[in-house]
């Protein structure tokens, strides 16, 4: 793996015992805990932009807030810039954590409601103790997600859900971090608010060179901002890859799934019939072997022993499936029927 | 063209809102042919969920049907008395919402609230009525149904309450739903399913379906002709590929440019400046002048005529009595799409 690589997973794995679990929490039983997360191996390069797409329950937000250091992963290692965070002293923690940041999904949960947009913003210099010639000023951070200066002296409710993304962008900005997690950024956005907000990130990677996670369940956001793509099932990684070859190319039969059931405008109406059928299961009690083995047209015994690797199949590009040889051909095989139009047929 | 299932006429709906009158639906017209699936797109506050209530007069206290008709297989559902509308209500017009929990009685077993709609309707003999639920819980794809009809909804997973409040809202095989936002809060894998579903309902019984939805996407995909709403106005009507494909008004156009995609990497979004006007504070004409890169003078002058049949667009552009031509640009216009 790459030496240059701004964060790099290894192994992390993050659990939780809930209420259920709590007697197997007090015996230290494995098996009663939420397996949000397992062993997860992903590096993230300096200037990219990551994208970690799954469905809701997949475990992905919580890879994210565990990168970022809101939590401690319950084994494995998080390293940034070659620290390892489970390892740093305190004093070290702090200074790792300025340089990453999370813009979260809710961006009015996220801004206390009784303070005005300015004092939001010079909230993270207060906490993390910055000096005064440190600082950039909340005009500066305003402009730089187009939002003009007027805006400071609003509170949270006077802002349109595109105006709070924006805020909330500008104040992960503000301690001028390299690292920063967007956590669905543009959900419950109207389209052309959405549309601002992705130009806004792609931008602010050219001008600021920044390294992002973005973590969605929206394949067309990652599509658009990606370079490369972490696709997660039940807690774990099934397909990473550079974006062109995720969307020209899929090697994971979940990938497949969640790509064929894209809706594209302008596409015309098309037949699918690569259903993915059921739901995700419990991360309480994810299946043995493949945990997508319940859901996946191509599952065999094999599947329901032992669980699949990520192995590389091309450069950049690992995919954790026993079958992929046979799910590549059956798809190059069968792409153009399942996209047909049904126009034709219909009338 | 057949007899419409439903015909909207001119529909206004007013919320009074501190003792002022907020026009949430203005002027809208459009006809569902049985059997048909009608898309009404547009973004947060366009009227769309309005017109959902409209028509089965489930408006809030403070709103009301200010003018126009809704006319159900003739009958205008604005007049009906109180029994004929409970009638027509999940008999004939059924709907379904975004989020199933509103909709479903926490108390109640899904057996329970189905077998209460089949009997407030007086459907079916009374012991052919389980096996009635059941077949249908099986039909939107309900695994172990026979068992599930004992559940409470918070028993049971999002995807599986959106499917129970489609086979409550079809239990009476309505000619007619309004699916509000059906899939909006569910992932792609399980939204496929529910469009899978629809789409098999509309093939198999007729049933013709209101879709709302801000989702492009999930309107390009499952609708035969689609009706793009802003500001509590209809501004374009075309079947679904001419929208896409030929889309006339100023913003069905920005709309679509705003869409991401995979096949748009580096190309920069389309984005449309400013924000949705305030219905208590709407431009004098034309509602869209204040952000259309297209504006000028006329524009702000004349509200512009909602044109054509079948193919429908309120914009003074494709208006040749409009004078579009020979009005000077506004200054704003130059500034074009942000």
């Amino acid at each position: 793996m790459s030496a240059e690589s701004l964060v790099q997973l290894r192994g992390v794995r993050m659990h939780f015992f809930d209420k259920r679990g709590l007697v197997a929490q007090v015996l230290r039983h494995e098996a009663g805990a939420v397996h949000a997360v397992d062993d997860v191996d992903l590096d993230i390069p300096g200037g990219q932009i990551v994208g970690l797409v799954g469905e809701s329950g997949s475990g992905k937000t919580t890879l994210g807030r565990t990168i970022v250091g809101l939590q401690r992963p319950t084994a494995g290692a998080v390293l940034f810039d070659g620290r390892d965070l489970g390892r740093a002293s305190r004093a070290e923690l702090r200074r790792l954590r300025r340089r990453m940041q999370m813009i979260f999904q809710e961006p009015h949960a996220s801004l206390s409601p009784r303070h005005r947009v300015a004092s939001l913003l010079s909230e993270p210099y207060r906490i993390h103790r910055i000096s005064p010639e440190e600082r950039s000023s909340v005009g500066e951070l305003l402009e730089m997600v187009e939002l003009s200066p007027e805006i400071a002296s609003h509170f949270p409710h006077q802002l349109s859900g595109g105006q709070a993304r924006r805020v909330g962008i500008a104040r992960a900005l503000a301690l001028h971090p390299e690292l920063v997690v967007a956590d669905e950024p543009t959900s419950g956005l109207d389209a052309s608010a959405a549309a601002a907000v992705l130009n806004l990130i792609k931008g602010l990677r050219e001008r600021l060179g920044l390294t992002y996670l973005v973590i969605t369940h929206d394949l067309n956001v990652v599509g658009y901002l990606a370079d490369t793509i972490a696709v997660m099932y039940l807690g774990q990684l099934v397909e990473i890859g550079p974006a062109e070859r995720i969307y020209e190319s899929p090697a994971h039969p979940y990938t497949q799934a969640l790509l064929s059931a894209l809706p594209e405008p302008g596409d015309g109406r098309v037949e699918r019939r690569l259903l993915l059928p059921g739901e995700i299961p419990s991360p309480r009690t994810p299946p043995a072997g493949c945990r997508f083995h319940t859901r996946c047209a191509y599952a065999q015994e094999r599947s329901r022993l032992e669980s699949p690797q990520l192995e590389q199949i091309e450069p950049d590009h690992l995919v954790a499936c026993h079958f992929w040889r046979e799910v590549r051909a059956a798809a190059t095989a069968s792409r153009p029927p399942e996209r047909r139009r049904d126009g034709d047929s219909r009338h | 063209m057949s007899e419409p299932l439903l015909r909207v006429e001119g529909l206004e709906v007013v919320y009074r809102v501190q003792g002022r009158r907020l026009p949430a639906v203005t002027d809208l017209s459009f006809d569902v042919a049985p059997g048909e699936i009608l898309g009404i797109v547009g973004e947060s506050g366009c009227g769309k969920s309005t017109l959902g209530l409209a028509l089965l007069r489930l408006l809030p206290q403070n709103g009301e049907i200010a003018g126009g008709r809704l006319l159900f297989r003739g009958r205008d559902i604005a007049a009906l008395d109180r029994e004929e509308l409970r009638r027509i209500r999940g008999s004939q017009v059924a709907m379904i919402f975004q989020d199933p929990l509103t909709s479903l009685n926490p108390t109640l077993t899904v057996g329970a609230q189905l077998l209460d709609a089949l009997r407030a309707h007086g459907r079916g003999a009374a012991k052919d009525r389980r096996g009635r639920i059941v077949a249908m819980l099986e039909r939107v794809g309900i695994p172990d149904a026979a068992d599930r009809v004992g559940r409470y909804p918070h028993e049971l997973s999002g995807g599986m309450r959106q499917r129970i409040m489609i086979a409550m809202a079809l239990l009476l095989e309505p000619a007619l739903l309004v699916a509000d936002e059906p899939t909006s809060a569910l992932d792609v894998t399980l939204q496929m399913q529910i469009l899978e579903l629809l789409r098999a309902l509309r093939r198999d019984r007729g049933t013709a379906i209101l879709f709302i939805s801000h989702d492009l996407g999930v309107v390009s995909e499952i609708c035969d002709r689609a009706v793009v709403m802003y500001a509590g106005r209809p501004v374009e009507e075309a079947d679904i590929r001419t929208m896409f494909e030929q889309p006339r008004h100023p913003y069905t156009q920005a709309l679509l440019a705003s869409i991401p995609s995979w096949r748009r990497r580096g190309e920069e979004l389309g984005s449309i400046r400013g924000r949705v006007p305030s219905l208590f504070d709407l431009p004098p004409a034309c509602a869209f002048a204040d952000r259309c890169p297209h504006v000028r003078a006329v524009c702000r002058e004349q509200p512009p005529r909602y044109l054509g049949a079948g193919r429908r667009v309120r914009c003074h552009i494709y208006d040749s009595a409009s004078g579009y031509a020979s009005s000077p640009p506004s200054l704003t216009a130059r500034a074009g799409l942000r």
